[in-house]
C-alpha cells in the first residue's frame, strides 16, 4: 500500500511542477489600458478599447512575442481627470509594465507626469493637447496631433478654386480652438485664401442660429467648423437650411452623426489620420479584419487604440527577442528604437515627431462623404 | 445680418428655454424639488422617443407622444420611489430638500448612464426623412416649420400652466403644498397624489422640450441635457421659482441676451450672459424677478 501511495505522491509533484513550467513557459506581459468607458469621451474609448483587444490578439496568435502572451487590462478612466490619475498610480503600483491611454487630453495631463515619475512608458491615445509628450521620456502619443494633417483640406479647397473661407470652434477646447483661431487662418493664408467670419463658441452651446446667420452673411466658398459631433448636427443642418451651398469641412465626424444630418452632410470634406476606405495595406489589414470581429466599419478611435498596442508590441519584441526580461526600463528603451524607425499600422506609415520622437505622425487622407460613404480624394503623401 | 431674423432666432431659443425650464420650474416652486434629474429626464425622452420611431416605424407625432408620456413616467417614478419616502421619513424641511437634491442628482446618473450605454454617448436623433422641414419668410427672415411649432406648444404650455396653477382647484392645492406641507392635508389635499401629478407635468414638459430640441437641431447627446440644465437653472433663479411668467420672462431674457451677445460681440462669451444675470439677480433681487414665493413666507 505504501508504495503506490509514493509513486502516487511522486506523480502528483512531479504533474505540479510540470503544471507550473508549462504556466512559466506562457507568462504574461501585463499592460494597463486606462480607456474612457464611459463619460463625455466614452463613445471613442469603447472604440478604442475595440482597436486594442483586436491588436492583441493578433500579437498573442502571431509568435512575435515567443513564449509570452500580452494580457491588457481594461480601466474605465470615466472621461474624468482625477478617476485617471487614481488608476495611473495604481497601474503604476502594480505588475504592468506600461499605460494604455487614455483619450481624454485633461485625462493624459493629469496623468502623465505620475507614469513620468513613476517611470512607466505610457501610451495615450487621442489627447490632442500640448503638453502630453512633453511630460518626460516615459510618454508618448499614437495619435498625430490634428494640426499635423488637416491642411489637406486646405489644399484641396484651394485646387478647387476657394477663396473665401469662414470658421466656426469651439473656444474652450485648446486643440480644437488651435485648429480654428491659429493653424486654419495660417494655411488658409499659405493657399492665398482669405478668412471672412471666424467665430468661436464654448463646447456647451446648442443653438447657433445666431451663428449661421453671422458666418452665412459674411458669403465664404468655404466653412470650416472645428467642431464636436452634438454641435455638428445643428450647423450642418442649419447652414444647409439657411441656403449655404458652398463647402463644409470638418475636423472629425463620427457615423452616427452622419446618419443624423442625412443629405445636408454630402460632400463634407474631412482631413483624418484614418479612414475604411484607406488602401495601405496595413490599413487594410486593420480595416478587414475590424469587420471579421466586430461586423462594423472601425472608427479612428478603434485605429488608434489598433496602433498604440502595435506599437507596444513592436517594442516588446524587440526585448524579448534580444533576450532581455519584458521591464518597465527594458521596454522603455525598445520602445524609442521603434519611434525612431516608425511602423507601418491602421493609420498607414506612422512615425514619430523630431524634436521629442515621442509624438505620432501619419500622413493623414483627405475624405469626402457622399451618402454617408467616406471617400479618399488624396493621401498626405501625395502632398 | 437682418435684425428681424436676429428676433426670430432669439424667439425661437427663449421658446426652447421656456419649455425646458417651466418643469424645473414647477417642482421646485411647488414641492421644493430641485430636479437636477430634469436635464437627464429631456436627454431619455427624447431618446425613447427616436427609438421608438426607429423600432415601429411610428407617425413622429406620435413618437413624440411616447417621449412626452416617458418624461412624465419618470417623473412619477421619481417621486414615489425617491422623494415619497423621503417626505414621510425626513420632518425637516431643510433636510429633506438636501435629500431630494441628492437623489436626483443620483436619479439623473443613472439616467445619463443607461442612455449613454444605450447609444454608445453619440448623438441620437430621428432619421432625416422623419420631417420635412419647411421654410417660411417673414419680412426678409426665415423661420422654419418646427420653429413655429415650438413657439406655439411653449405659447399655449405656459399659458395652460399658468391658468391651472392659477385658476384649477389642482393648482390652488400646488400652491398650498408650496406654501405648507403641513396644513394642505388638514384641507383634505392628498399631498402624495398632488406631487406625483407636479412630477409627472414636470416631466412630460422635459419630454416635450427634449423631443422637439431633437428635431430642431437634428440630433441630441447625454451631454446637451447638462447644457441645458445649467441654463434652466439660470433661468429659475432669475425669474423666481416657482413662477411661471417670471420663467417665460427670464427665458426670453436670457435668449435675447445671448443671442445679441453672439450677434454683436464674441460668441464664446454667450455663457457670460446667463451666469452674469444669475449673479446680478442674486445681489439685488435673490428671490428672482416674479419671486412671490419668498414675499408669502416672508
Amino acid at each position: 500500500m505504501s508504495i503506490p501511495r509514493k509513486i502516487l505522491l511522486a506523480g502528483m509533484v512531479a504533474g505540479m511542477l510540470s503544471a507550473s513550467a508549462l504556466s512559466a513557459s506562457a507568462e504574461d506581459i501585463d499592460v494597463a489600458a486606462l480607456v474612457e468607458q464611459t463619460g463625455v469621451v466614452g463613445y471613442a474609448g469603447q472604440s478604442v478599447w475595440k482597436g486594442m483587444q483586436l491588436a492583441a490578439e493578433k500579437v498573442n496568435e502571431s509568435s512575435r512575442l515567443g513564449d509570452y502572451k500580452l494580457k491588457i487590462e481594461i480601466k474605465d478612466a470615466a472621461s474624468n481627470p482625477a478617476t485617471t490619475a487614481a488608476l495611473a498610480t495604481q497601474a503604476a503600483k502594480s505588475d504592468a509594465v506600461a499605460i494604455l491611454g487614455p483619450a481624454l487630453s485633461s485625462s493624459a495631463l493629469a496623468s502623465a507626469p505620475i507614469a513620468q515619475r513613476e517611470k512607466i512608458p505610457m501610451i495615450a491615445v487621442q489627447s490632442n493637447t500640448e503638453g502630453v509628450v512633453e511630460t518626460g521620456e516615459y510618454i508618448y502619443r499614437l495619435t498625430a496631433p490634428f494640426y499635423t494633417y488637416n491642411d489637406l483640406t486646405f489644399k484641396h479647397l484651394a485646387d478647387e478654386g476657394v477663396k473665401k473661407v469662414a470658421l466656426s470652434f469651439i473656444s474652450n477646447i485648446p486643440s480644437v480652438a488651435g485648429l480654428g483661431k491659429d493653424f486654419a487662418p495660417k494655411w488658409a493664408k499659405e493657399y492665398g485664401m482669405e478668412i471672412v467670419a471666424s467665430e468661436g463658441t464654448p463646447f456647451n452651446t446648442t443653438d447657433f442660429s445666431t451663428t449661421i446667420e453671422k458666418l452665412v452673411a459674411a458669403k465664404p466658398d468655404a466653412i470650416g467648423l472645428y467642431h464636436i459631433d452634438t454641435q455638428l448636427t445643428g450647423l450642418i443642418t442649419g447652414l444647409r437650411r439657411a441656403g449655404f451651398e458652398g463647402k463644409l469641412f470638418v475636423y472629425n465626424i463620427n457615423p452616427s452623426t452622419l446618419e443624423a444630418v442625412g443629405d445636408a452632410a454630402d460632400g463634407l470634406l474631412m482631413s483624418i489620420d484614418y479612414s475604411p476606405a484607406m488602401s495601405d495595406p496595413s490599413s487594410k489589414e486593420f480595416t478587414d479584419s475590424f469587420r471579421k470581429k466586430f461586423d462594423d466599419d472601425p472608427t479612428i478611435y478603434a485605429a488608434n487604440g489598433y496602433d498604440a498596442v502595435l506599437f507596444l508590441s513592436a517594442a516588446l519584441e524587440k526585448v524579448i527577442k534580444a533576450g532581455n526580461k519584458p521591464d518597465r526600463e527594458n521596454l522603455l528603451a525598445a520602445i524609442s528604437e521603434v519611434a525612431q524607425t516608425g511602423f507601418a499600422g491602421a493609420s498607414g506609415d506612422t512615425t514619430f515627431d523630431d524634436k521629442y520622437h515621442r509624438d505620432a505622425r501619419v500622413n493623414g487622407v483627405l475624405v469626402r462623404f457622399d451618402k454617408g460613404k467616406p471617400n479618399i480624394l488624396f493621401s498626405g503623401k501625395d502632398r | 445680418m437682418l435684425y428681424e431674423q436676429l428676433i426670430i432666432n432669439a424667439a425661437v431659443l427663449g421658446a426652447v428655454f421656456t419649455l425646458f425650464a417651466l418643469g424645473l420650474s414647477l417642482t421646485w416652486g411647488a414641492l421644493d424639488v430641485l430636479n437636477l434629474a430634469h436635464g437627464a429626464t429631456f436627454v431619455t425622452s427624447a431618446w425613447v422617443a427616436t427609438s421608438v420611431y426607429s423600432a415601429y416605424e411610428l407617425p413622429l407625432a406620435s413618437a413624440m407622444l411616447v417621449g412626452i408620456l416617458t418624461g412624465g413616467m419618470i417623473g412619477v417614478v421619481a417621486d414615489l420611489v425617491a422623494f415619497k419616502p423621503i417626505r414621510l421619513l425626513i420632518t425637516n424641511k431643510r433636510q429633506a430638500e438636501l435629500s431630494m437634491v441628492a437623489a436626483t442628482i443620483g436619479m439623473g446618473f443613472v439616467l445619463d448612464r443607461i442612455i449613454g450605454r444605450a447609444t454608445l454617448d453619440q448623438v441620437f436623433s430621428f432619421p432625416a426623412r422623419a420631417f420635412p422641414y419647411k421654410d417660411f419668410h417673414i419680412f426678409g427672415a426665415r423661420i422654419s416649420n418646427i420653429e413655429i411649432i415650438i413657439l406655439v406648444l411653449t405659447f399655449l404650455c405656459a399659458v395652460l400652466l399658468n391658468l391651472w396653477i392659477s385658476r384649477s382647484r389642482q393648482g390652488m392645492a400646488i400652491r398650498a403644498i408650496a406654501y405648507s406641507a403641513k396644513i394642505p392635508p388638514l384641507l383634505g389635499i392628498h399631498v402624495d397624489r398632488m406631487s406625483a401629478a407636479t412630477m409627472a407635468i414636470g416631466g412630460m414638459l422635459a419630454g416635450l422640450s427634449g423631443t422637439l430640441m431633437t428635431v430642431w437641431v437634428s440630433g441630441m447627446a447625454v451631454s446637451t441635457g447638462h447644457s441645458f440644465l445649467l441654463k434652466g437653472f439660470a433661468i429659475v433663479v432669475l425669474g423666481g421659482v416657482g413662477s411661471i411668467r417670471g420663467c417665460v420672462l427670464a427665458a426670453f431674457i436670457l435668449a435675447f441676451a445671448e443671442t445679441g451677445i453672439v450677434a454683436f460681440g464674441a460668441g464664446n462669451l454667450r455663457d457670460l450672459a446667463a451666469f452674469s444675470l444669475i449673479v446680478l439677480i442674486l445681489l439685488f433681487r435673490p428671490q428672482g424677478l416674479f419671486g412671490t414665493r419668498s414675499a408669502m413666507r416672508a
